[in-house]
């Protein structure tokens, strides 16, 4: 618990709160302590961030004329298409030149007189939620915003792990940086979601270790009993046999598991699992997986001519290799003798004669639909499949390209935010934010970083599993 | 505008808080396209709180004060009929867009329009959609009806990434535009959206929530309820019997009262009253008087007011001093149009803009007319102004006016003309800002003066119609030595009726060479109409020099002008007619 009063009456203040501790909480409570003295902007990153705080804000009947809650983007955004006004503002699917690009001139914006002018007028404080996530870039235009109104600014430097675009982030840690935030520090010290949730030692451990982490001090889980630590050696996950197989697939009964996979750099390792467990671990994909648009793209290269080609290509791009070498050949489909087998393969062979007159985005979804039911045929990223699936019809009703239809389908999970239910498999960077029942950290001798194992630790709220080849972390390089 | 802080606002009294939060909006400029006889006008007013629009009849100043009334109307909905269209051409919209600042905050928030504001460059009264700092805070509301005659009020600007927004009624109203016209009835109601509910709302302690009208209202009817209509009982009673039979029992608690429908949706019922005499049924003029004061109180606070024909029921001097006072007391913006001389008196050279039928822009007046104001405050009215050296040369042109009514059935009014009185030396500059301002100029002058002589070949290729003396002559010298002795005699008996014959004749003698005889108004002589000549210009004792007696002149020599029109006069009066006719 810190002072809400004190806090909000600094020109400039900081929180460090640490995951779990209440700053949800913290900032609903200061937005009642600041009820009728005008309005407060609420910033954040994330689309899901904002459901959450919203969320809270509707428990404790804070009316929503007291805040005004966006991304820091989406507010940056707002201004920049308002006031800027060249022509060269690059494509919003080009996102590595969009977002840096809309950052840019709303830092410049932010500088004029009038401008200041509308934002003081609407708002009299600022709160930034997640600001470790800021970039470098963000932080700057904080600041300038910073200038018109008392600003508060949560967070927690051990979960700055956004690299977006492989931007820098904000160090919170540096004085010279933070300049007068770093006067006015304050920071929560209960493990409030833990406490809470009846699951008080696992709260207490990861607060122990998060303070290990920050001297970079090495952890022995065996000093941690509320952690179910298993030490296996890496290899024995893939043979179904051992023991660390064995465990995971116990885990497979949880309802709501994360499974969290050290590699955030290739999708490989992730989609191997996915395989192993026989598509038993829902794959959580990147919003801004390639894949996606490559697969749209492909399909908008369609041409009465080259259908038969393309449709296979897709094929393969969207289900296992092993068991379609089973159904297709060179020319189109092999020869099937069961009754059944052949049904199918007619009813195929028909869309694909349907087809080479007649180019339709929703055929060719009904098509791939017929493959994925197929004996033996399975889908490892049933996301890019439902998506690609739903993109084609969207692209079909609305007489747009496979590609912009894509787009909007990603860039409307990106705004709204979802829901992750059941069994998958992430990385730190694919869940921070999240919170699972359960979670299963594999090989978590591989972590080389203190901020992803901190971020990859608290993930759970009720049961934590780690697997390890060695009961001692040094996660620092 | 100051630099106000959100956070500072906070920390204001109650009182500050008020003033802060009343700042009124101003119109900078205006563009109208294709409403009424309006096909094109863009105009910038600039910073300036009074404005007065002057313009022959159906020039299109009332068009403009309602175009301004439309673009800014707090009505959510305006009634629009295909011959509000320019020439009734309904496939070519309407459009009106008025740029307004210093705005009230309450419309520049973020959440209002503030993402939609322009800068002004004041230096060069520009506005830019690309903002810099030492810019002035814009909103430009545009009004657009096209064909299916729907309005629709939107905030715009030229940024290229930016949709236009729709602008509110609630918030049009918090602009506070009245327009006094011939139809100020609704102004004595109390009605949401006319003036008196303005000046009601700036009372801090009634909130739009609390509306006591409606409150008082609410009284009133439960006195009628209580009431009995007795007379109108038997009628009632068949109703409920018939009703009876039919099944349905209504009996106890049928009465007659009125009902609240229709107040609780409008308050235009509630108005004021002069006793039981409602105002709407009192003289023209004291309405508008009266309309004018309660939007008198309103402009105190701020807010657009548009007046059309001022002086309208009102004797000269109040119109006078109506414009006196709205003039000084005004803490808003101020528009009126006005064919009165006696409120054009009281006004500056930078309030007027003359509107001209088809012209694109409106005229503005050069700060070097402002003496002419007072001096010739009907020039301002004209078409064509005739700029005359003197009193003598308008009282002449009077004389002229005079005969074309009796002789041609024609007159300088119907022409559109009016003599102003160039005052000698400023005569020049006066022709020139005639000229800038867009009027036909014709400048009546002698050729004494070589200053003057020298600006006559540009003044005429500018387009000046110049009418003047011989070389280094005068009007006088023309009369005495143009018009036939039989005019010449009358002057002199108009001289000696002025004075007496012995004077006259004894000044004329002075500057002749010998003495002049018994019948010395008889013998025609260059000699004697030289002695005339200069004893008619002798300093002090000038025969003429007054409009008055110029207008003498005028009579005499258009009797007469068939008799000397070979000669130079006789030649300016041909001139002096051609150019009042036809040019």
């Amino acid at each position: 618990m810190i002072d809400y009063k004190e806090f909000v009456s600094k020109e400039k203040s900081m929180l460090i709160a640490p995951a779990g501790f209440g700053k949800t909480y913290t900032i609903s409570e200061c937005l009642i302590h600041l009820e009728g003295k005008g309005k407060q902007l609420i910033l954040t990153h994330t689309h899901s961030g904002i459901a959450s705080l919203k969320e809270k804000f509707k428990q404790k009947k804070i009316h929503s004329t007291n805040y005004n809650i966006e991304t820091i983007t989406s507010f940056a955004q707002k201004y920049v298409l308002s006031f800027y006004t060249g022509i060269d503002i690059p494509s919003q699917e080009n996102s590595k030149e969009y977002y840096p690009f809309i950052i840019n001139k709303a830092k410049e914006i932010f500088k004029l007189k009038l401008v200041k002018n509308v934002i003081s007028r609407t708002y009299s404080g600022l709160f930034v939620d997640e600001y470790q996530d800021c970039t470098t870039q963000q932080h700057e235009l904080i600041s300038s915003l910073a200038d018109l109104f008392p600003t508060h600014i949560l967070g927690d430097y051990l979960q700055g792990i956004f690299g977006f675009n492989g931007e820098a982030l904000v160090d919170m840690q540096a004085e010279n940086d933070m300049l007068e935030f770093t006067n006015n520090q304050y920071s929560l010290n209960q493990p409030q979601r833990w406490l809470r949730g009846n699951n008080s030692n696992l709260g207490l451990d990861l607060k122990k270790i998060r303070e290990s982490l920050i001297k970079q001090e090495e952890i022995n889980l065996s000093e941690f009993p509320s952690i179910e630590t298993f030490t296996f050696d890496e290899r024995d996950l893939y043979i179904p046999y051992k023991d660390y197989y064995k465990e995971i697939t116990k885990l497979l009964k949880e309802e709501n598991l994360l499974i969290l996979h050290p590699d955030s750099t290739s999708i490989y390792p992730r989609l191997k699992l996915v395989k192993q467990f026989n598509n038993r671990i829902k794959l959580i994909e990147s919003i801004d997986d390639k894949d996606f648009y490559k697969i749209a793209k492909t399909a908008d290269e369609i041409t009465n001519e080259n259908i038969v080609s393309k449709l296979k290509e897709l094929s393969y791009k969207l289900f296992n290799k092993t068991e379609l070498d089973k159904w297709f050949n060179e020319k189109g489909f092999k020869k099937k003798r069961e009754e059944k087998d052949l049904t199918s393969v007619r009813h195929l062979e028909s869309l694909v004669e349907e087809l080479k007159n007649d180019i339709s985005y929703s055929k060719i979804s009904y098509f791939l639909i017929g493959v994925k039911e197929l004996q033996g045929i399975k889908s490892h990223r049933r996301e890019l499949f439902s998506s690609f699936v739903k993109s084609l019809r969207d692209a079909d009703e609305n007489k747009i390209l496979v590609s912009e239809a894509m787009t909007n389908s990603r860039n409307l999970i990106r705004r709204t935010g979802r829901k992750v239910l059941g069994r998958c498999i992430g990385t730190t960077l694919l869940t921070k934010g999240l919170e699972f029942d359960t979670v299963a950290i594999i090989n978590a001798h591989k972590f080389k970083c203190p901020k992803h194992l901190y971020v990859a630790l608290t993930r759970a709220s009720k049961r934590l599993l780690i697997f390890t080849n060695n009961v001692v972390l040094l996660p620092y390089k | 505008m100051p630099y106000i802080n959100n956070k500072h606002i906070q920390l204001l009294p109650a009182s500050a808080k008020k003033s802060i939060f009343k700042l009124m909006a101003k119109i900078h400029s205006l563009k109208i396209s294709n409403y009424r006889g309006i096909e094109k006008l863009e105009q910038v007013f600039g910073i300036t709180d009074f404005i007065c629009l002057i313009g022959r009849g159906d020039s299109g100043k009332t068009t403009i004060l309602d175009a301004i009334s439309k673009v800014l109307s707090p009505m959510w909905n305006q009634t629009f009929h295909d011959t509000d269209f320019y020439n009734g051409n309904i496939s070519n919209p309407i459009e009106i867009e008025a740029s307004l600042y210093d705005l009230p905050i309450s419309l520049t928030n973020e959440n209002k329009y503030g993402l939609y504001i322009r800068g002004l460059e004041k230096e060069t009264n520009i506005i830019h959609d690309d903002i810099k700092d030492d810019y002035l805070e814009i909103l430009t509301i545009k009004l657009i009806v096209d064909k299916n005659l729907e309005p629709k009020w939107t905030i715009v600007n030229n940024r290229e990434n930016q949709e236009e927004i729709e602008m509110r009624a609630n918030d049009r109203a918090k602009l506070n535009v009245f327009l006094v016209s011939d139809y100020v009835d609704k102004h004595f109601s109390w009605s949401k959206g006319n003036p008196l509910y303005s000046l009601l709302k700036q009372d801090d302690s009634i909130s739009e929530k609390n509306n006591i009208i409606l409150d008082a209202f609410r009284e009133a009817k439960q006195e009628i309820d209580t009431s009995s209509f007795n007379h109108l009982d038997d009628t009632v009673k068949k109703v409920v019997d018939s009703a009876s039979k039919l099944g349905a029992d209504i009996k106890d608690n049928t009465k007659t009262t009125i009902d609240f429908k229709d107040i609780s949706i409008n308050n235009q019922r509630i108005s004021l009253h002069d006793d039981k005499i409602p105002f709407r049924l009192k003289g023209k003029g004291s309405k508008r008087i009266i309309s004018m004061a309660i939007q008198t109180e309103l402009s105190k606070l701020g807010g657009i007011l548009l007046i059309d024909e001022i002086e309208q029921g009102l004797e000269p001097d109040r119109a006078q001093h109506l414009a006196q006072t709205l003039k000084r007391e005004n803490k808003g913006q101020i528009f009126i149009t006005t064919h009165s001389r006696d409120v054009l008196v009281e006004l500056t050279t930078t309030d007027l803009f003359r509107v001209k039928n088809n012209y694109s822009k409106l005229y503005e007046f050069d700060s070097s007319l402002q003496g002419c104001i007072r001096s010739n405050p009907e020039a301002f009215f004209s078409n064509k102004v005739l700029v005359c050296e003197g009193p003598t040369e308008i009282g002449f042109c009077r004389g002229l006016n005079n005969y074309l009514i009796t002789e041609k059935g024609i007159n300088s009014a119907i022409k559109g003309v009016r003599f102003a009185n160039g005052g000698g030396s400023t005569q020049i500059d006066y022709t020139k800002a005639f000229l800038n301002a867009g009027y036909k100029v014709c400048l009546f002058c002698d050729s004494d003066v070589q200053k003057i002589n020298d600006e006559k070949s540009s003044l005429s290729s500018l387009g000046v119609t110049i009418i003047d003396s011989d070389d280094k002559k005068a009007m006088e010298n023309h009369i005495f030595e143009d018009l036939p002795w039989d005019a010449i005699k009358e002057l002199i008996e108009y001289r000696i009726e002025e004075k007496d014959e012995d004077s006259v004749k004894a000044s004329i003698n002075s500057k002749y060479k010998s003495e002049l005889g018994v019948n010395w108004k008889d013998i025609d002589s260059n000699d004697l109409r030289d002695a005339i000549y200069k004893s008619s210009i002798v300093k002090k004792k000038e025969w003429f020099k007054r409009t008055d007696h110029g207008e003498v002149i005028g009579n005499i020599s258009l009797k007469y002008k068939q008799k000397f029109l070979d000669k130079k006069l006789g030649k300016q009066i041909d001139q002096l007619i051609n150019w009042v006719e036809n040019d």
